[in-house]
Parts: C-alpha cells; sequence; structure tokens
C-alpha cells in the first residue's frame, strides 16, 4: 500500500546568522491513510517546521526547503505551482494549531471562518454549506452548532475553539491531517476529550494524521508509530510500542526517563524532614479573594482556602487553569491583599504588618517564577540580580560578593556567570538564576509558581531534582504550584487539589494519588495523557 | 551584538539627517559670532532678491533675512527642547504612576490626560498664550501642556505590561521599595519608546511653535520662523522668498529630527526589524 | 444600542463640564476680571455693560459661586456678546460652524482614504521601490508645517498659473445659487482641503503600512493560508480587518488636532469658519470669543469621539455594546 504522504531527504534551510545551517536535516518519514504518526522532539528539535514544510508555509523568505521530496499521493508538494498547493491547502491536507485563539481572526464569527474553507474549494450553495458546517460541528461534539457558527473566537472556551479548528480542519474530509501541538494549551482534561475526538474522527474517516507534539504521555494515547527528533534529524522511530517501552537511542532513553512518573516517590515520613508532625511554619486560613470582571460582575478567585505547611514539608497545589491556584500563590506572597482570612508565617501574621514591616519580612518567602524569560530584569547583570535581595538589606558589598558566589555555586552555575546578562543562558539557566536569587535571601519558604512549566522536559528534570537537593540540604519548606499532576508526584509531600477557587481535596501525596476520593480528583487523575503505559 | 551606536550610524540616511541637525545646532548656538548681523537692523532697502548682496535677501523693511534665520533657529530650537522636556518630565510621571499603581490613581490620571487630549491641541495652546500674553515662556509653556498627554498615555502602556513581569514581580517579594522598582527595575526597559517618541516631540514642537508664531503669537523682541513667514505672507506675491526660505528651514529640520527618531527606534529595537 | 450611546453621551458630561472648568481658570489668568475679558478690550463695551455682566457672574462673590454662575451661563449658551462683531458670541460661533465642518470632513476623508490606499500599497510592496517612495513622501508630509503648505501652494497655484482661488469661500460678485455655487464652493475648497489632509495622508499612510505588517505576522494568517484562500483574500478578508483598528483609534485622536489645524488653514486662506474667527478673535483679543471657540470645538470633538466609539463597537465583536 502506498502511503498518503512521504517525506524523503528533507533539508530545511535556516537563515545566516541561525545556530545552525539546517532546521531539519536528512529527514525520512511516511504516513498511511487512517494511521496516527507521532513526531516528537524537545524545543528547537525543527518539528514544527517540518509540519508547516509540508503545505508550504514556512515563514518566508528567511526559513526554506533546500533539498527533498515531499510526495502527496504522488505529487512533489515541493516542486509544483502556488496555484497547486493552494488548491490543496485545507482541502486535501489540512492543518491545526497549537493556539486557538490566536490561529482563529478575532473579528470574524466561526462560522464565516469555516465557510471560507467550503467557499475555496467547493461550488456548494450557502444552504448546503450551513448544513454541512453545522453537521461537522456535530461531529466535533460541539453543543448548539447554530450558536457556535455565529460567535466570535474569544466567546468560546478553550476547548470549543480547539474543536471548532478540528471541525474546520476536517470538513472537505482531507486526506491528511497536521496537528501542530493541538492541545498544548489546553487543560489537562479538555485535553483528553480533544485526543478522545481527534482519535475517532481519524478512526471514522481514515484519515492519515501527523501529530506534532513535546509529550510522550499525548504520544502514547494517540500514536500508531513515532519519530523522535533531536536538533533536526530523526534519531529513533518505530512502532509506538517498541520506541516507549524498549527506546534504542540514548536521546530515546534520556528523554524517556526524564519524563517524572505518575506514582509519587517513595518518601520517608517518620524522621527528618517532612515528617507529619513537624512544627507549623504556614498556617493559612480561610483566605478569599474577589476580583471584579470586565463589563460588571466578579469572580471569587480564592474562595475561603486554608492550609498548613510544616517546617521542611512541600506542599503541591494543583488544579487547572482558572482553579486559583496562581490567585492563591499572589496572596501568599502577598502580591495582592486577601478580603478576608489570616495568613501567618512562623508565627507572624503577614496580613497584620504594613508596607515597611512587610518589606523587612520579604527575606523569609521567596518566589521562583514560572517564565525564564520574564523572571530576569534583561539590562542587570547575573550578579547584581542575585545579589539585590542582600543589597536591599544593606549588607556590605564583600559579603553580597561572597554569598552571591556561593549561591551560584549552589544552583550549579559558572562564577562567571555573575557579570554576564540573562540573555547569554538557556531556560534552564535562567531558572537556576532566579533559584539562587530566592535562596539568596535565606528563606524559611519557597514559593515557586510553576517553575518548570515552561522548561524542555529534560531541563524540567534537572531543575526538579536540585530543588528536592536544597530542599533536603536547607531544610527548605516549599509550597509547589503546578498543573502538571506528574511533577507534583515527584517533588510533594502533601498535595491540595483546587477547582474554581475551592480546595476539592487535600492530604499526604500517596493517599491522593492511590486513592482520589473526590469525582473531580479522579477526572484528573484519568485525564492525564499516558497514564498507563509509561508507569 | 552590535551596539546602538553601530546600529544607528550603519543608516546612512539617519547619520546624514544627525550631521544636518548638528550643524543647525551649531549655527544656533554660535550663528550671531559666525555672522555679526543684526536682524532687527535695517540694513539695505527692502526686497533684495537672495544671491545678491545678502545670501537670502531683505525682507520689507530691509532687514537681513539670513540674520533672522539663524536667530530664529535659537528661539525655534531654545522652544521647543525646553518644551519638549517638560511634557516628556510630566508625561513620564504620570503614566509611571498611573500605569505602575492602577486602580483609583490610574482612573484619576488617565481621566486626566483623555481630557487634555479632547481639547484640540492647538487652539488649546493659541489660548493658553493668548491669555498669558506672548513671550518665549508663554510659548513654551503652551507647547509643554498640550504635549504631554501622549507621553503619559505611553509610559502608562510601558508600566502596566512591565508590572506584570516577574522580574518586577520578584524584585517585589526581595522588598525592593517602589521607587526602586518604578526606576532601576521597570523604566530602563522602557527607555527605548521613551527616548523615541521624545526625539519626535522635539520635531512637533518645533511645528507647534512656528504655527503659534505665524498666527502672531511670538515673542516681540525675538526672531523666529514662524514670525517670519507670518510677517512675510503678505508680501508673498511680491517676494516669495520670505515665506519660503523660513518654511525650508522649519521643514528640513523637522524632517532630520524625525529620521533621527526613526533610526533611534530601529537601533534600540534591533530585533523587531526584519 | 442605543443605550450603549446613550451611555456614552452621560459618559461625555462630565468632560464637558471640566472644560468649562478650565475655560472659566484660563479666563480669569488674563488681566483683569471676566467681566472685563468677556466685555473685551476693545473698549467698546459700556460701563452700564461691564457693571451688568459683574453682577451676572457674580463676580462680587466667592470664587465657587463665580464658578458655578460661569457654568449655568455657559451651559445655557450664554456665551457674552462680541463688542468687535457687534453680535452675541454664540451666534457668532453657530454661524462659523457651517464652513469648518466642511472643510475638516472634506479632509477627513481625503486623508483617510488615500492614507488607507498609501499604505496597503505600501505594505504590500515592502521594502521595494514603490514602499520606499511612499515613505519619504509621507516623511516629508509629517514635517511640514501646514500653514507653510497653505502659503506654497497659493503660491504655486493661485498667484503663479492662477488655478484654483487665493481665499474666501465663494465668489460672492457672482451671486452664484443652486449647483453653480456648490461647484464654486467647492473650486475654492480645493487648496484649504488639500493642505490641511497633506499632514494626515502622512500619519494614516505610516499607521496603515506598520499595521498591516504588525497584523500579517499574526498565526490567524498562518491559518487562513492553510486553509488554501489564495494571496488577495487573505489580506483583504483577513488582515485588513484587524489592521483597521488602530485606524479608527486614530481618527478619534487626531480629529481634535485636524479641528486645530483648521484655524491655521482657515486663517491662510480666509475661510470664513471657526478657525478663522479664531484668529479675528486673537487679533482683536478677544479672549472671551476665542475661550468660546475653545468650548465649541472641544464638545464637537467629544461628540465625533462618541461616533469613533460606536463605529469600533460595531466593528471589533470584542467591545461589547453594552
Amino acid at each position: 500500500m502506498t502511503p498518503v504522504l512521504e517525506v524523503t531527504d528533507l533539508d530545511i534551510a535556516l537563515p545566516g546568522g541561525a545556530d545552525r545551517q539546517y532546521a531539519v536535516s536528512g529527514l525520512n518519514f511516511d504516513v498511511h491513510k487512517g494511521e496516527t504518526l507521532c513526531v516528537i522532539g524537545e524545543s528547537g528539535s525543527g518539528k514544527s517546521l517540518t509540519g508547516k514544510a509540508i503545505l508550504r508555509l514556512l515563514p518566508k523568505p528567511h526559513v526554506r526547503v533546500a533539498q527533498g521530496r515531499i510526495l502527496f499521493e504522488g505529487t512533489d508538494l515541493v516542486q509544483i505551482g502556488d496555484e497547486s498547493i493552494r488548491k490543496i491547502r485545507g482541502n486535501a491536507i489540512s492543518m491545526i494549531f497549537q493556539e486557538p485563539m490566536t490561529a482563529l481572526n478575532p473579528v470574524l464569527t466561526i462560522g464565516r471562518q469555516i465557510e471560507e474553507v467550503l467557499i475555496e474549494h467547493t461550488r456548494m450553495s450557502r444552504p448546503e454549506r450551513w448544513k454541512r458546517m453545522r453537521e461537522i460541528l456535530t461531529e466535533t461534539n460541539l453543543p448548539d452548532p447554530e450558536r457556535i457558527l455565529n460567535s466570535y473566537p474569544h466567546q468560546l472556551s478553550g476547548g470549543q475553539r480547539q474543536r471548532a479548528m478540528i471541525a474546520m480542519a476536517l470538513i472537505l474530509e482531507p486526506k491528511l491531517i497536521i496537528a501542530d501541538e493541538p492541545t498544548t494549551a489546553l487543560d489537562v482534561t479538555t485535553q483528553a476529550q480533544i485526543l478522545r475526538l481527534m482519535k475517532q474522527i481519524q478512526e471514522r474517516h481514515g484519515t492519515g494524521l501527523l501529530f506534532i507534539t513535546h509529550d510522550f504521555g499525548v504520544v502514547s494515547e494517540i500514536a500508531d508509530r513515532v519519530i523522535v527528533m533531536e536538533r533536526g534529524r530523526a534519531v529513533e522511530s518505530g512502532p509506538v510500542g517498541d520506541v516507549l517501552h524498549a527506546p534504542k537511542h540514548p536521546y530515546t532513553q534520556s528523554l524517556m526517563a526524564a519524563v517524572p512518573s505518575l506514582s509519587p516517590k517513595p518518601r520517608n515520613r517518620t524522621s527528618g524532614q517532612g515528617a507529619p508532625n513537624a512544627p507549623t511554619l504556614v498556617a493559612v486560613e480561610n483566605v478569599s479573594k474577589t476580583y471584579p470582571l470586565m463589563g460588571g460582575g466578579s469572580m471569587k478567585a480564592v474562595d475561603n482556602v486554608s492550609l498548613r505547611l510544616g517546617v521542611g514539608e512541600t506542599l503541591g497545589i494543583v488544579g487547572e487553569s482558572g482553579s486559583g491556584k496562581s490567585s492563591l500563590a499572589r496572596l501568599l506572597l502577598r502580591l495582592s491583599e486577601p478580603d478576608e482570612g489570616t495568613i501567618r508565617l512562623d508565627g507572624t501574621d503577614l496580613l497584620a504588618l504594613n508596607r515597611s514591616q512587610l518589606r523587612s519580612k520579604r527575606h523569609l518567602f521567596q518566589v521562583v517564577f514560572q517564565d525564564p524569560y520574564g523572571s530576569l530584569n534583561p539590562r542587570w547583570t547575573v550578579g547584581r540580580i542575585i545579589g539585590e535581595g542582600l543589597r536591599l538589606r544593606n549588607e556590605p558589598q564583600r559579603k553580597v560578593l561572597e554569598k552571591s558566589e556561593a549561591m551560584i555555586d549552589l544552583v550549579g552555575l559558572d562564577r562567571k556567570a555573575l557579570s554576564r546578562f540573562p540573555h547569554e543562558f538557556s531556560g534552564g539557566q535562567r531558572q537556576r538564576i532566579a533559584i539562587a536569587r530566592a535562596l539568596i535571601m535565606d528563606p524559611k519558604l519557597l514559593i515557586a509558581d510553576e517553575a518548570v512549566s515552561a522548561l524542555d522536559v529534560s531541563v524540567q528534570a534537572q531543575i526538579l531534582e536540585l530543588l528536592d537537593e536544597i530542599k533536603k540540604r536547607l531544610n527548605l519548606s516549599m509550597i509547589f504550584i503546578t498543573h502538571d499532576l506528574r511533577v507534583a508526584a515527584n517533588i510533594c509531600d502533601t498535595i491540595m487539589v483546587m477547582q474554581s477557587g475551592r480546595v476539592v481535596e487535600s492530604g499526604p501525596v500517596e493517599t491522593i494519588f492511590k486513592a482520589p476520593q473526590q469525582e473531580y480528583t479522579q477526572r484528573l487523575f484519568a485525564a492525564v495523557p499516558g497514564r498507563l503505559t509509561t508507569d | 551584538m552590535s551596539t546602538t551606536a553601530e546600529r544607528f550610524f550603519r543608516n546612512k540616511t539617519a547619520a546624514a539627517a544627525t550631521l544636518v541637525i548638528g550643524l543647525i545646532a551649531v549655527v544656533a548656538v554660535a550663528g550671531p559670532f559666525l555672522y555679526p548681523h543684526d536682524p532687527f537692523a535695517v540694513l539695505a532697502k527692502p526686497f533684495e532678491p537672495p544671491f545678491g548682496t545678502y545670501p537670502l535677501g531683505t525682507d520689507v523693511l530691509g532687514r537681513d533675512v539670513a540674520a533672522g534665520l539663524i536667530y530664529g533657529a535659537r528661539t525655534s530650537l531654545t522652544i521647543a527642547l525646553v518644551a519638549s522636556l517638560a511634557a516628556l518630565l510630566a508625561g513620564t510621571l504620570v503614566g509611571a504612576v498611573s500605569g505602575y499603581y492602577g486602580g483609583i490613581v490610574d482612573d484619576v490620571l488617565m481621566r486626566c490626560t483623555e481630557f487634555f487630549q479632547t481639547i484640540p491641541t492647538f487652539l488649546f495652546a493659541v489660548v493658553i498664550v493668548a491669555v498669558l500674553t506672548p513671550s518665549i515662556t508663554s510659548i513654551a509653556i503652551g507647547v509643554a501642556f498640550v504635549s504631554w498627554p501622549p507621553v503619559a498615555r505611553l509610559v502608562r502602556a510601558e508600566f502596566m505590561s512591565m508590572r506584570e513581569r516577574e522580574f518586577v514581580r520578584a524584585a517585589e517579594c526581595l522588598g525592593a521599595p517602589d521607587r526602586q522598582i518604578l526606576f532601576q527595575h521597570i523604566l530602563p526597559n522602557c527607555l527605548a519608546p521613551i527616548i523615541v517618541m521624545g526625539s519626535l516631540m522635539v520635531a512637533q514642537a518645533i511645528l507647534l511653535e512656528s504655527a503659534l508664531s505665524f498666527l502672531g503669537l511670538s515673542d516681540g523682541s525675538t526672531f523666529s520662523w514662524g514670525y517670519m513667514i507670518g510677517a512675510g505672507r503678505t508680501f508673498l506675491r511680491s517676494a516669495w522668498w520670505l515665506c519660503t526660505i523660513p518654511g525650508l528651514a522649519i521643514l528640513i529640520t523637522v524632517l532630520c529630527i524625525n529620521i533621527i527618531g526613526e533610526a533611534l527606534n530601529d537601533a534600540l529595537n534591533p530585533l523587531l526589524k526584519d | 444600542m442605543v443605550r450603549f450611546i446613550a451611555r456614552r453621551l452621560i459618559q461625555a458630561i462630565p468632560t464637558i463640564l471640566m472644560i468649562l472648568v478650565l475655560s472659566f481658570f484660563l479666563l480669569r489668568l488674563a488681566p483683569g476680571d471676566i467681566a472685563d475679558v468677556m466685555a473685551g478690550e476693545s473698549g467698546g463695551a459700556s460701563e452700564e455693560y461691564v457693571e451688568q455682566l459683574r453682577q451676572q457672574f457674580g463676580l462680587d462673590r466667592s470664587l465657587f459661586i463665580q464658578l458655578a454662575t460661569y457654568i449655568k451661563n455657559v451651559a445655557t449658551f450664554e456665551l457674552g456678546y462680541s463688542y468687535r462683531q457687534n453680535m452675541a458670541v454664540s451666534e457668532l460661533i453657530l454661524s462659523r460652524v457651517g464652513p469648518t465642518v466642511i472643510l475638516m470632513l472634506t479632509s477627513f476623508a481625503i486623508s483617510i482614504v488615500l492614507g488607507i490606499v498609501l499604505g496597503i500599497v505600501a505594505a504590500r510592496n515592502v521594502n521595494r521601490p514603490v514602499d520606499r517612495l511612499i515613505s519619504l513622501v509621507s516623511t516629508l508630509g509629517y514635517a511640514t508645517p501646514l500653514f507653510w503648505v497653505g502659503l506654497m501652494l497659493i503660491l504655486i497655484f493661485s498667484i503663479t498659473y492662477r488655478i484654483f482661488p487665493t481665499s474666501g469661500i465663494e465668489d460672492i460678485a457672482a451671486f452664484n445659487e443652486g449647483f453653480a455655487r456648490v461647484r464654486d464652493i467647492a473650486w475654492h475648497l480645493v487648496l484649504p482641503a488639500v493642505s490641511l489632509s497633506l499632514f494626515y495622508i502622512a500619519v494614516y499612510t505610516r499607521l496603515m503600512r506598520s499595521s498591516l505588517l504588525e497584523q500579517s505576522k499574526m498565526d490567524y494568517v498562518v491559518t487562513a493560508e492553510a486553509k488554501g484562500l489564495p494571496r488577495r483574500k487573505v489580506v483583504y478578508g483577513h488582515v485588513l480587518r484587524n489592521a483597521l483598528l488602530p485606524i479608527l483609534t486614530m481618527a478619534g485622536v487626531q480629529i481634535g488636532s485636524m479641528l486645530g489645524g483648521s484655524i491655521i488653514i482657515e486663517s491662510v486662506f480666509g475661510w470664513p469658519g471657526m478657525g478663522l474667527l479664531a484668529y479675528e478673535a486673537l487679533f482683536a483679543r478677544d479672549l472671551n470669543l476665542l475661550t468660546g471657540i475653545l468650548i465649541v470645538s472641544s464638545v464637537m470633538v467629544i461628540l465625533i469621539n462618541v461616533v469613533v466609539d460606536v463605529l469600533y463597537a460595531v466593528v471589533d465583536p470584542r467591545i461589547h455594546l453594552k
């Protein structure tokens, strides 16, 4: 049987001045009818450009296909004219993108945007078009198709928008769908639904699916075959079972090893740190925070939340977007004021402090944020960034320098880093700098707000290891806020699950992970991709 | 990565514009020594055409147009620089406070800014100068008064997006006082657009000042380009150079400053350019 | 929709009040008391009239009462009497609104249409000679003083080639009526409208170009291309609509500036609108008339901005018409 798509010896050239000459080189793969091929790789592996190259959507004029063939049903897409490729786009091959909010035009209705595909490629009349659109929306399980068609993108939820994108890609029953990280921007429960939908639809229509992702969990859910890419080259490929269970290439093996397991690490909780009878460090009682919404109304972002954290313990706060976990983090950091409730740190009532008293206590609780690119002042040297806190406390310059060097050693960077600027470092290195900036203050509590979410999985593993080690060495208490249950299992002693501002369930990590009591927690766990295969 | 100055001067047009502005500035500062004619002195018979005894001809009273142009450069540039600087400072302060603190402070300050933006700029300046009686000071005040709102809005938008950046939040968590956050963390990161806006403002201020003095709102004791055009307009039919030459001076100055501003924008944001 | 407009109009009331407060204090800044200023410094007013004004404005009472009285008077369109012009200020201004509106609307239409078209041409040929040429012209337009353009156009087209009239709104001696009159006014309108538009053509061209280039980097453009739409439909069906939004915002901001520009243009071309009136007031040092013009034109700007807001809400579905 001939494949739908056959890519041979593909080279994609980058413009001069990039970190390498080819984004992709010597790539070979094929996709058969009714088959899902997953291309997996970390950022910079060239996986996204590969997807774009097929429909000739590479960013012009800098990035281009330098060599190779992309055969679609026997036609070489690299060679054909602009008009011919246009007739294939959206018709025989369609695409789904990562971020449905930006991938849809904000000022046009969903209906208008889907209808364009039909107007361009068919001779259907208007009633026929709308009939077909209603059918396809129903097939993607969108409730009330009529309303969706007349809505603008901002009026839909993230999951609904992505379903609409899928409907748009599917409406002409293409032979091949290219999906570029289609679930990365979605919450885990929505992701599970979308993956199921794509699988169903593909089976029903016998479409070939080229699925680009960075997530092994997603791969195990949807792939038939896998290609692993590293810096533009395919390092391993084969049926999904073989690659996931017996990876041959060292890179694949290291990637697989870096994926945190969903079963909690065994912890020695009877002695030393994290023991259940540890003295209380943080006590939060009944805090609430309501934000006014644009255009009237208000939203209870944090609703009557209480928590306790013992010295040396790590508490994981997990939840999907809108669960209130980040708002809670802002309250704990005193970056915003709760409407009611109390927050005590080491016996001090933080809410009773005035501005200058609060400033003098801030060193006790420090933070590491999510975005490694946004969390360091781009105009300051690393030395100035790390030493800022101590200088604010009027420590002598010599001591600031000594401690900065000690911190740089602790987080595993070279001392030369102190005189360099943030843009000279990779994402993982920047996150280490942010950790050093926090730890130099000798905090009792470290709050990590999605601190590893923006990192590639291999870097993520290193940072998690670093945090774990530091925590043990300094007997540090941590609050770890994350949407990723695997990360939570890896590092936390206790877990608190949040939904719509409320605490759904909390308890020791083993208990929650083994036998979640609440229906929402169960659903959350069931939605984690690759739950069964990778553990 | 090349430095800002290197990137700026690689742009040949910008380098040339800088040279021209440099020359105009030198003329404004040292002109009276280089070309020792009093612009008010009646030297020759009226309406001498240019390129004769007097390089740019004489006006209705027989005064030297070239001397007027040199003294005019002084007036126009001084007013434009002082007014722009004042507007830039006021606008930055209002925008910074508004954008960083948000809430009611922001509401009040932005209502004010929007209010000043709804009043027709030029008419407002005319009324201010007319009420205060025209002088170099009142013209500078008038120009500054109508120029700050766009700065405030720009700076506010920059500060608003910056204050949500994680490095600013991190500084707050370290216990940094507001002063340090505003001026050490945020301001240096928004300096590029402020500098660019500042240079474009000087250009607009020159246009505004010339329009005011064209309407007769000028200091009687000094020459300015707009005033020369206003005085020469009655003789447009007989002595074309009286209007044309000072106008060209304004055009060239403003053009060069605009070119410099745009080149600065490109040089300060190397990543934004394709 | 109606409620939206009504709400925006109600929101405009405090702004209008603030303008009255501002003009009250501006008048106080001037030498002499308000009655002196309102009567005009020309000395044409009788002593009784000045006294009557003092009574009417409560000048013997506290500052607050003076302010309240001033606002009440102005709000009822009691703007005083211009002795220079021998007419009530309110009537005087109203009689001049028409020509200004004609000039403004024409220039606005010219600048926005040409600006959008030139911006599209430049953006679609980015970095090619056409784009460079348009950039050059708009940079020039951006740097040229309005009044000087007007004078140069007069020098070229009226004095040297005698194509267009030098000044005025119509040929009074011709006693034109009906269509002939419209044609005559249009003929007089050409030079002032062109002079006033030039700067704004440059503003809109540059904005349109950069806005189009920015929008064409957005993700939805790739989506549209991936659907198989031809380039033309991607640009005009998707990019353009988004790129027009900043133009609309800019139009709202620039309308006040354009009204200011019309003062100069009207005084250059003797176009008998509010601008020329302001120029005459300036010469007569009739500060009261000048402030009256400031108030009326500010209110015009506020009303135009309400229209712009409504348009914006129609074009951008993300803004709710609530």
